[in-house]
């Protein structure tokens, strides 16, 4: 049973310096087509409306649409998917306003992720967004305003010539800001983005890794749970939609260069603009073998602090992971953590979770 | 085809790596209509893949082909190509002097360059005919005019006898023809004297034997005959004997002044010495051909699957490539560190490179090569003494030793005289004790220096290269074993020790280099989750250290749904690699680190 629901907005006001997911700008877009098209796209996958309990509205920048253009989803989506525990949007703290927050509400929609970035205007320039520290206190005012709680604000760190210091800032700014979920990004610079042309570096691996710890530390003494290597939530507060990504679990997604997970196969959609609004997706499919998919589980499961359970793992490949990976395991104790039936790694290793897992399976 | 010495031409082709040796072969052989152009692949002479992609020739190879000249008269050209590089200088004068003439190619590009200048004076001292060829003519950046003068300069060759030509577009081939038949002399020798005759080359077929490349100087072989080879005395009985056209064509016999190849049911290869003279067994020559040396392998080296499962494959592909390579001697050995293996012997270090790559491509072998090292003798205080190839296996307690021996060689390097000094700066950094210099002419200079071994397979070679913008070239003869205070070295990673990195080193520059050693390890081995040190031990005393710090950030910041599956290729990509490394204790080697050993640099030169 499939329970959750990715739908790509791949439109933005403007293009940010890091940002290398499917977009375009919304004053050149036929807009409204892509929402036909996209709307057609999730009826052909012929969901029963009890079927999904997630949907993630993301993008590009979803807020991006006006209020009519959003209506035409919300309304189509609210009307359709009647049993949903968690319905998040991605938002732009300089695309929200009142009206659009009302919608919004009016929908089902209780969960918003908003991506702040930084609390320091200056960096905020320099990672090309639009918005200022103060625009980001007045969305969140908006949104507690409207009665939405369950609230994520996304940062990133890492930009060359910042420090420890900006992080200290952005920290105590969005705890200022009462979030219920909590994502620091370390930037990654990405083939085809503005920083990778412009050839901007991160600060070192070794300032990476002691902002790492610090943001986690503080988070956690402040209640929060640092349940992936990105993410941080107070208990109960989880997304439960990127949970599935990460419990290796499947999902629909729909939208411009949107990747679906169903049966074995995972499908991505073109990326051509001009081909999705003819209705020609053009997927491209990759077969996940039995074998493909025990790597991806492990890798995938063990991003997360609570790690995987051992009999879920013998009930999917039926194979005893303890006996498999025996020797491995015997050389990376240090790393990993084996109990109550579960295996994890130790988040004081998160940060360097690549090298354990390689070891675990080379 | 029967052709009477006048008719025939025997020269060979040689020049600097690149400057189109075998674009020029190639090139003679379709305008005499040997190959047809379409059937030509680009470098036909090159047989190996390795030799085409390196654009280097490293086994000889020869053809026989024939040419109506403007006279009206039909020449027969055996045409000879040769390696190019120093590791096989022995082959390459071989292959002279199996010929009459060389054709000496230039690249207008490039003018004179090292291998060039070797090459030509190998040629002059074997008494060939030479014919200048400035290749690459059609080239923009070409200067005919500077290849002339360099060359009078240099070789002192006549500016007006120097061809211009294009390998490439067919310049100028034709002339080149005609020089070949007009200004190249016919081969001599008497074909009712003593069988004499040269290997230059030999391979292996699996149905005929040995295939021997010959040149007879004197008498006539035939079919039936019976040979002996002069330098062990063995006898067969000969098969078959013909020539290459580049198609085998049998013939009955091959007169003095020919070449073609031979078979004899010969099983091993190793009975078979290029550069030993063939007699016949019941009508012998008294006097051997000169120049004949035994092939040794110079430098030792350790060769191990990656993969411990593939050691009877790689044994299957060395005894495999020792058919046709009779410089290449293996045993079986085995490492703490790397498993089972075998300790290969090579000419040198191109030759090890090559072994190694025919081994990873044709048969498709991961490999693990350890640092190359020369024979040492150890005289033990109990009056013992031990040839020792590898260093694991030098005695550690050196209370035990009485005196070590090293092998050393006579090194005659020519150069412009602009480099003299970095040279002999080089030189006396790597222990070189100098001999003699003597200036050939105006601008040339020819430095003589005593060296350890050691010392010129490390990495004299591309020193000397680069301190002499490559014009410098390089001729080695052994001298034989001299006292030489050496000492093991021991690498310990994290504390244990790693046989396969130990090496033999010279006590004065010990330091020095174990210094570079652990600090090159340390940029060679990736960052792991645990601090390393990299210690350098002699005896029992650590004389260097470098740590590796511990990995701390790798890790995908972002990964959703869209993510998965370039996060699972990127991470499959790194399983590859690692699959590739070898495990010591915990910590993980990649197999740059064995070569890495002989590419230190210690700053000195």
């Amino acid at each position: 049973m499939i329970n959750s629901l990715y739908i790509h907005i791949p439109f933005c006001d403007h293009i940010c310096a890091y940002c290398d997911f499917p977009k375009q700008l919304i004053q050149y877009s036929k807009t409204e087509e892509y929402l036909n098209a996209l709307i057609d796209e999730i009826n052909e996958l012929k969901i029963p409306d009890d079927q999904l309990r997630t949907i993630y509205i993301g993008g590009g920048t979803p807020t991006s649409l006006s209020l009519s253009q959003l209506e035409i989803l919300l309304f189509y989506l609210k009307s359709h998917f009647k049993k949903l525990d968690e319905f998040t949007i991605e938002a732009n703290p300089e695309g929200l306003n009142f009206e659009k927050l009302q919608l919004i509400k009016q929908s089902g929609i209780n969960r918003i992720s908003l991506g702040v970035q930084s609390s320091s205007n200056r960096i905020l320039e320099k990672l090309g967004r639009h918005h200022c520290r103060k625009d980001v206190v007045n969305a969140v005012d908006m949104i507690k305003k409207i009665g939405i709680y369950n609230f994520n604000l996304d940062f990133i760190y890492g930009l060359e010539n910042t420090s420890i210091n900006d992080v200290k800032n952005d920290l105590e700014f969005a705890l200022s800001l009462q979030p219920k979920h909590l994502s620091f990004y370390s930037l990654q610079i990405e083939p085809n983005t503005y920083f990778y042309i412009n050839k901007t570096k991160t600060v070192s691996d070794d300032e990476l890794a002691d902002i790492y710890a610090y943001i986690s530390k503080t988070l956690e003494e402040n209640s929060f749970v640092h349940y992936e290597i990105s993410n941080f939530a107070l208990p109960g507060f989880e997304s439960k939609h990127n949970l599935t990504y990460w419990h290796d679990q499947q999902y629909y997604a729909v939208g411009l260069g949107a990747s679906s997970y169903v049966g074995n196969k995972r499908e991505t959609n073109t990326l051509s603009m001009k081909k999705y609004l003819e209705k020609k997706l053009d997927k491209k499919t990759e077969f996940i073998s039995k074998k493909d998919e025990e790597f991806e589980f492990i890798m995938l499961n063990l991003r997360l602090k609570e790690g995987f359970s051992l009999s879920e793992y013998f009930d999917r490949f039926n194979i005893d992971f303890l006996q498999k990976y025996r020797d491995k395991i015997a050389k990376e104790k240090e790393y990993l953590i084996i109990k109550n039936g579960r295996v994890s790694v130790k988040p004081s290793y998160f940060y360097i979770l690549d090298t354990i897992f390689l070891n675990l399976i080379s | 085809m029967n052709f009477d010495k006048k008719h025939i031409r025997n020269f060979c082709v040689i020049a600097h790596i690149d400057h189109g040796k075998s674009t020029l072969c190639d090139r003679i052989l379709e305008k005499t209509g040997a190959v047809e152009t379409r059937s030509l692949l680009p470098q036909f002479l090159d047989d190996m893949n390795i030799e085409r992609e390196r654009g280097i020739t490293i086994k000889l190879n020869a053809v026989n082909v024939t040419y109506r000249a403007k006279n009206g008269e039909l020449y027969l050209f055996n045409l000879i190509d040769t390696p190019g590089h120093v590791d096989f200088t022995y082959e390459v004068s071989r292959s002279l002097s199996a010929c009459e003439g060389a054709l000496l190619v230039v690249d207008a590009t490039q003018g004179v360059q090292a291998q060039t200048l070797a090459n030509g004076y190998l040629a002059i001292d074997n008494g060939l005919k030479i014919i200048p060829v400035i290749n690459k003519v059609d080239l923009p950046s070409s200067d005919v005019e500077r290849c002339q003068l360099e060359l009078i300069d240099t070789l002192a060759i006549d500016p007006d006898k120097c061809l211009s030509v294009s390998a490439k577009t067919g310049i100028g081939i034709d002339e080149l023809l005609e020089h070949i038949v007009n200004d190249l002399p016919a081969p001599s020798g008497d074909e009712n004297k003593p069988l004499k005759a040269i290997i230059f080359d030999s391979k292996f077929d699996s149905y005929r034997g040995v295939i021997i490349l010959l040149r007879v100087f004197s008498g006539t072989i035939k079919i039936g005959d019976k040979i002996r080879l002069m330098s062990n005395g063995k006898v067969f009985q000969v098969t078959e004997l013909g020539i290459r056209t580049p198609k085998e064509q049998k013939v009955d016999s091959l007169k003095a002044g020919e070449v073609g190849y031979l078979c004899a049911s010969i099983k091993n290869i190793k009975e078979v010495f290029v550069g030993d003279t063939i007699t016949l067994d019941d009508a012998p020559t008294s006097t051997p051909l000169k120049g004949f040396r035994k092939i040794q392998p110079m430098v030792y080296a350790g060769l191990y699957p990656s993969d411990n499962k593939d050691f009877e494959n790689l044994h299957n592909a060395l005894d495999k490539l020792a058919l046709n390579d009779s410089a290449l001697v293996y045993e079986p050995e085995t490492s703490v560190a790397l498993g089972s293996g075998f300790r290969c012997g090579f000419l040198g270090l191109l030759h090890m490179e090559v072994i190694q790559e025919r081994l990873e491509d044709e048969y498709d072998l991961d490999l693990v090569c350890t640092a190359p090292s020369v024979v040492y003798e150890v005289v033990f205080t109990d009056g013992r003494h031990e040839f020792i190839q590898n260093p694991a296996d030098f005695p550690k307690d050196h209370t035990k030793i009485k005196e070590t021996y090293e092998p050393f060689a006579k090194v005659e390097i020519m150069t412009p005289k602009t480099f003299v000094g970095n040279i002999m700066t080089l030189c006396q950094n790597k222990r070189g004790d100098y001999q003699n210099m003597n200036y050939i002419d105006e601008t040339r200079v020819l430095l003589e220096y005593k060296m350890p071994l050691s010392e010129i397979v490390f990495d004299f070679f591309d020193k000397l290269k680069s301190v002499s913008q490559g014009y410098a070239s390089l001729d080695y003869e052994l001298t034989g074993y001299e006292k030489s205070d050496v000492e093991r070295m021991d690498i310990l990673l994290n504390g244990e020790g790693v046989d396969a990195l130990t090496t033999v080193v010279f006590r004065g520059t010990a330091y020095q280099r174990a210094r570079a050693v652990v600090d090159k390890l340390k940029d060679v081995i990736p960052r792991q989750q645990f601090e390393i040190p990299i210690q350098a031990s002699l005896g029992n005393k650590v004389i260097a250290r470098s740590d590796i710090k511990a990995v701390r950030k790798d890790v995908l910041a972002k990964c959703y749904g869209g993510d998965i599956t370039r996060k699972k290729k990127l991470l499959e990509k790194q399983k590859r690699g690692k699959k590739r490394m070898k495990e010591f204790g915990k910590v993980q080697v990649p197999q740059e680190a064995f070569i890495a050993m002989l590419t230190v640099d210690e700053g000195n030169n």
